[in-house]
């Protein structure tokens, strides 16, 4: 019984310590104190290929019929580690059913005016911020997607 | 010479450390505290709570009664709420070490009221409460200090042994201080086995040759216990509804039980809860990682000794595992980014645990050198966990939050309403123009709230000039307004606020 208590402490020590150096981030939405969207989840079904108006910019599933997605309006991001946090007016949090859906978020960002503007991501999947992939969506609004799940954020350089 | 682990007679030297400990936590957590409010440390709803107190309105859900009603007494001292407040704070986290410390040493069996043992509970406590979470928490007003120091008073209260005909003055002071630990934080229903134990345990009863309690008697005692609770829970969340009607700051603006539930359920963050928790698993491999930069490997590896070895299949063991595991399990689970504040009490029972483990490891060393290193060792991991985090938890020289605060109040036109749209910029705010009364001829409106039927009625009633669109761009605020100046807050830091001109 001592033995066996013995290798649970050394067992599970070594376990963390190695798990330690894994994984540091503790990941999950950065909602606030004042919630951006009280009002009831904007919770919609998404037929393939279709973008649904979201406000002042557009987020939406492709290519998944039938599986349903969850889009929060969030107006600032907390702990963002990328570019100037005073740049950041607005962002969106698409989360999808399922992890092999394309999720987008489309911001009405002129291209023309911006030509550098980019859309950061944080990608739940990883727990990281990148710069998301873009395409010129409808009305020439700046479109950033995913696969899966995560948190939009557009930025004009 | 005395062993150090002979039972020192008089309890002079466990004094000293623990005099030691307290004037050592409190001195180094008031050097980092900052001097008013913050947004470092986890600190920006601390404005929001002291603006709530001040204004005699009600703070964010679950509406806080017992912290609120604490900060409007502090306001008694000639000094910066904040400031006071964050004092609090010190003070609070500084007597939960005291009672870890207690516990610690009334379980040291080996060696009871020995020296060492004495420090062993010294360099527990320590570890805990300068763990960067827990001392962060020190620094800045926040209802956790409180919920920790309660948290930790219900442990101690329960382990102290009970003597026949005195059941009744155990049964109430434990279901007062869940009852306030309730009107707090809800978590502490994590610590419900501690309220719901035995009156005696059996092994006291044969033991101390005490007459044992029939299953009525203790079904009566744990009754009396949670009727206490809930009557001075109540009683303190009731007395929401007699807040002040016209404070800004009045979150569902509570008129009946209706709306005093909406609050207390936080009915406004439900919506949380349908986000995707597919973080959940990559928060427990976060775990390991995050302990270690808490405690350090060395107090962890005597956490999880004192867990395993020392645990006993009793009431009060299982209940601290209950408390770690529900604390634990909460963090995992709720789905807001900074869940992890809710490991408190996860890292209060690991401190207990590295105390037990610790004295076990003493106890089996036996020769007195291996003893006094495995103190040194402990000893120099706690310097250097509290050593490599002083700087990040070190809040003294920041005024950013008030800095921006007054900046906003001393800019704006004369009348103007400023619409504010997120914590960091609403709360500083609130709590200079509706806690302090600075210039008081503006008005401060949380944008998003305006879309709430209950922020609605509130402003109808202590903002009846202004009328709220549809639609919240500022645009359509000035629209809606067009004699007033509508200030925009687009940017914290740097300031920019947008007025319209």
């Amino acid at each position: 019984m001592k033995n066996f208590r013995f290798y649970i402490v050394v067992v599970t020590f070594i376990a963390l310590i190695a798990l330690a150096g894994v994984q540091s981030v503790w990941a999950g939405p950065n909602f606030q104190t004042v919630p951006n969207n009280p009002a009831p989840d904007f919770v919609v079904g998404a037929p393939a290929g279709e973008l649904s108006n979201f406000g002042t910019f557009m987020a939406g599933a492709l290519a998944c019929p039938g599986h349903t997605y969850n889009v929060r309006e969030y107006p600032n991001i907390i702990n963002f580690p990328g570019p100037s946090y005073s740049l950041l007016q607005a962002g969106v949090i698409v989360t999808s059913t399922s992890e092999n859906c394309m999720v987008v978020a489309c911001f009405p960002i002129s291209t023309d005016k911006y030509p550098a503007a980019q859309v950061w991501l944080f990608d739940y999947t990883y727990s990281i911020w990148t710069v998301a992939p873009v395409f010129l969506g409808p009305d020439g609004m700046l479109c950033g997607y995913t696969f899966g799940s995560g948190t939009f954020v557009p930025f004009t350089p | 010479m005395q062993s150090p682990t002979q039972p020192t007679g008089k309890n002079s030297t466990n004094l000293i450390l623990r005099l030691l400990l307290a004037v050592g936590s409190i001195t180094v957590y008031v050097l980092c505290i900052p001097r008013g409010i913050t947004w470092l440390n986890f600190g920006t709803d601390g404005a929001e709570l002291l603006a709530a107190a001040l204004s005699d309105g009600v703070a964010h859900p679950s509406g806080y009664p017992l912290y609120t009603w604490i900060l409007r007494g502090l306001t008694i001292f000639p000094i910066e709420p904040a400031f006071t407040a964050n004092i609090l704070s010190a003070a609070l986290i500084t007597a939960s070490g005291q009672l870890m410390f207690s516990y610690i040493i009334d379980r040291s069996e080996p060696f009871p009221n020995s020296w060492m043992s004495g420090v062993i509970g010294l360099l527990s406590a320590a570890t805990v409460q300068f763990a960067p979470l827990v001392w962060a928490h020190a620094t800045v007003s926040e209802v956790y200090p409180l919920h920790l120091f309660l948290l930790s008073l219900l442990i101690w209260i329960s382990s102290r042994p009970v003597q026949p005909g005195k059941e009744i003055y155990r049964d109430l002071s434990i279901g007062l201080t869940f009852g306030l630990g309730l009107a707090n934080h809800l978590t502490i229903l994590f610590a419900l086995p501690f309220v719901i134990q035995p009156t005696r345990s059996v092994k006291d009863t044969v033991a101390k040759k005490l007459p044992g309690l029939s299953y009525r008697q203790t079904a009566r005692s744990v009754t009396r216990r949670l009727g206490i609770a809930l009557i001075v829970a109540a009683g303190l969340y009731a007395s929401i509804l007699l807040s002040d009607p016209y404070s800004p700051v009045r979150w569902h603006d509570p008129q009946d039980f209706g709306d005093l539930i909406d609050l207390i359920s936080g009915a406004i963050y439900q919506p949380y809860f349908s986000a995707s928790n597919d973080f959940t698993f990559r928060r427990l491999l976060a775990v390991p990682g995050w302990l270690v930069d808490q405690i350090g490997a060395f107090a962890l590896f005597l956490g999880l000794w004192g867990a395993v070895y020392t645990s006993k299949p009793t009431w009060r063991d299982l209940s601290l595992i209950f408390l770690a595991l529900g604390s634990l399990g909460f963090s995992l689970f709720y789905p807001v980014y900074d869940s992890y504040v809710h490991l408190l009490p996860f890292l209060f029972v690991i401190g207990i645990w590295i105390g037990q483990g610790l004295l076990h490891l003493i106890h089996l060393s036996k020769g007195s050198k291996a003893a006094i290193g495995l103190l040194v060792v402990f000893a120099l991991n706690l310097v250097y966990i509290s050593g490599i985090h002083w700087n990040q938890v070190d809040a003294s020289e920041d005024v950013k939050a008030k800095t921006y605060a007054l900046n906003v109040l001393s800019q704006a036109p004369m009348n103007a309403v400023i619409l504010a749209n997120e914590d960091r910029a609403i709360f500083p705010l609130w709590y200079y123009h509706d806690g302090l009364g600075e210039r008081p001829d503006l008005t401060v409106i949380a944008q998003p709230l305006a879309r709430t039927t209950w922020y609605q009625r509130l402003m109808r009633r202590v903002m009846p000039s202004i009328i709220t669109p549809a639609e919240p761009d500022v645009d359509f605020w000035r629209e809606a307004n067009p004699t007033m100046t509508i200030c925009l807050i687009r940017s914290v830091e740097p300031l920019d606020m947008d007025c319209g001109h």
